[in-house]
């Protein structure tokens, strides 16, 4: 049975690799228009529709660990590795001046 | 020079010293860095500022516009000082010790907070202790408030059940 689950999980992790590759190409970065809804000050949408899809990916790689599929679990946490790759280099400011300091 | 670094600081809203974050177009920052933590994003190398960033934002605010609205705003708030009897008006740096986030960043912020990586207990308190607008203690008073007008109306007497 949880197996079922895992392949009924995996099957639709995969749909959404194909929307965000198709998206990839499209739009040239990330992914999705699932943001931080009703938030007071908003932030980008792309961005946070892709750090849910590693948490999402990361929940698949421990469920296959759990199940014994070595494999899968490599290949899925190589994809969250590489969103959160794409997260981190698309948002990540490393230059930061204070206004107070000038 | 300094002025490219003016419109670079004031586009990402923030008010820390810290360098390296998350920034978010629309101010969102909190969310930002909040669910890189929590989704394990973060590089180890960059989790110590990202956090100390993120620390700084509920402690002491953030800037929420762009330069020439940040220029208007401290004109008002030194117009304010000169005219009024002493009282404060903090037009630019707003949400001190309050959550800015939404549907997703809520639901991560008080562990995020909480967590060793940030290990701001107190600040996760402070934020969900808050009275003012943005916060839970807001959203409850408005309840009340519209849930005894609704008694007072006899509209609904059920609710009594609710706020007592």
């Amino acid at each position: 049975m949880i197996m079922l689950r895992f392949h009924a999980i995996k099957r639709s992790i995969l749909i959404l690799t194909t929307l965000l590759h198709r998206r990839l190409v499209l739009a040239g970065l990330l992914w999705g228009d699932f943001g931080d809804w009703y938030s007071v000050l908003s932030c980008d949408a792309g961005l946070v529709s892709t750090a849910s899809f590693v948490t999402d990916l990361q929940i698949l790689s421990k469920a296959a660990t759990v199940l014994g599929l070595d494999s899968d679990a490599q290949f899925w946490q190589t994809a969250a590795g590489k969103l959160s790759q794409a997260y981190h280099s698309s948002a990540f400011d490393k230059v930061c001046i204070c206004i107070s300091d000038i | 020079m300094i002025v490219l670094i003016i419109w670079h600081s004031s586009n990402d809203g923030f008010t820390s010293q810290t360098a390296g974050h998350y920034v978010a177009s629309g101010g969102g920052v909190q969310t930002m860095n909040a669910l890189a933590i929590a989704a394990g994003i973060v590089p180890a190398e960059n989790i110590a500022s990202v956090a100390s960033y993120l620390a700084s934002l509920i402690r002491y605010g953030q800037f929420t516009h762009s330069l020439a609205r940040f220029i208007f705003h401290e004109c008002i708030t030194l117009r304010y000082a000169l005219y009024s009897n002493g009282t404060s008006f903090n037009g630019s740096q707003q949400y001190v010790g309050h959550l800015t986030t939404g549907v997703i960043g809520t639901s991560i912020l008080l562990n995020v907070l909480s967590s060793p990586t940030v290990n701001s207990p107190q600040l996760a308190f402070q934020v969900a202790t808050q009275l003012t607008y943005p916060s839970w203690g807001k959203t409850l008073r408005l309840l009340s408030v519209q849930a005894n007008v609704l008694i007072s109306m006899d509209v609904c007497p059920l609710i009594r059940l609710y706020v007592d």
